[in-house]
């Protein structure tokens, strides 16, 4: 069965906008703030809709912020 | 620590309580009457009433992540209650039937529907708290 990983950009990201503090993210994405731990710790595979929700806050494409791959 | 976290602390420490509270009585009183200190263990419906689900003034405090675990969890509690359950009737039966026995004791089904309720909300609780732990170790 193939392994599937999500991994993603948002500890970067939230540097490269202005210092962004996971708290000011999660509230803007509308999650907790350890969702957002989680998803930095690549502990958590987010949704659809709230992956579209962080892309968003970044102004970004979902695939701007978020890598799959998959190992066979 | 949000609600679930704070419900099953609560549950954890309440079913600590009772064993505790079980094996310090029972050399005073006997096995069947301290029984009764399991009775405490009713509590565990209480915190619904004290713990409101709100948003916290910075946001939200119940997501996505949440629901999921707390779904994995109670998948965790309910297997372990069935088990525990159905474990201890057959093996009830087992040793019963062993015996020559044609009925078995009222407390017996009592303790074995305790013991499964138990067994849901302990289990249920250490899954909850072991999966945010996991999620939390790289908090800024």
């Amino acid at each position: 069965m193939p392994n599937n990983n999500v991994s993603n950009m948002i500890r970067k990201l939230r540097f490269e906008n202005g210092e962004m503090t996971q708290q000011e993210l999660a509230n803007r994405a509308g999650v907790t703030r350890q969702t957002i731990i989680a998803l930095e710790a690549g502990k958590y595979a987010p949704s659809l809709t709230l992956a579209f929700r962080i892309a968003r806050v970044f102004g970004l494409n979902v695939e701007e912020v978020f890598l799959y791959t998959q190992e066979e | 620590m949000n609600n679930e976290q704070k419900f099953s602390w609560f549950a954890i420490i309440l079913i600590f309580i009772c064993f505790v509270g079980y094996l310090a009585l029972v050399p005073i009183i006997g096995f069947d009457r301290a029984w009764g200190v399991f009775g405490l263990a009713g509590l565990i419906g209480l915190p619904p009433l004290f713990l409101r689900r709100k948003n916290s003034p910075k946001g939200v405090s119940f997501d996505e992540r949440d629901r999921q675990i707390a779904r994995k969890a109670t998948q965790a509690g309910g297997m372990a209650s069935y088990v525990t359950f159905v474990f201890g009737l057959m093996g009830t039966w087992g040793i019963q039937t062993y015996k020559g026995n044609v009925t078995v004791h009222l407390d017996m089904l009592v303790i074995l529907t305790l013991l499964g309720l138990m067994a849901l909300f302990l289990v249920r609780s250490v899954v909850l708290l072991v999966l945010y732990h996991r999620g939390n170790s790289y908090a800024e």
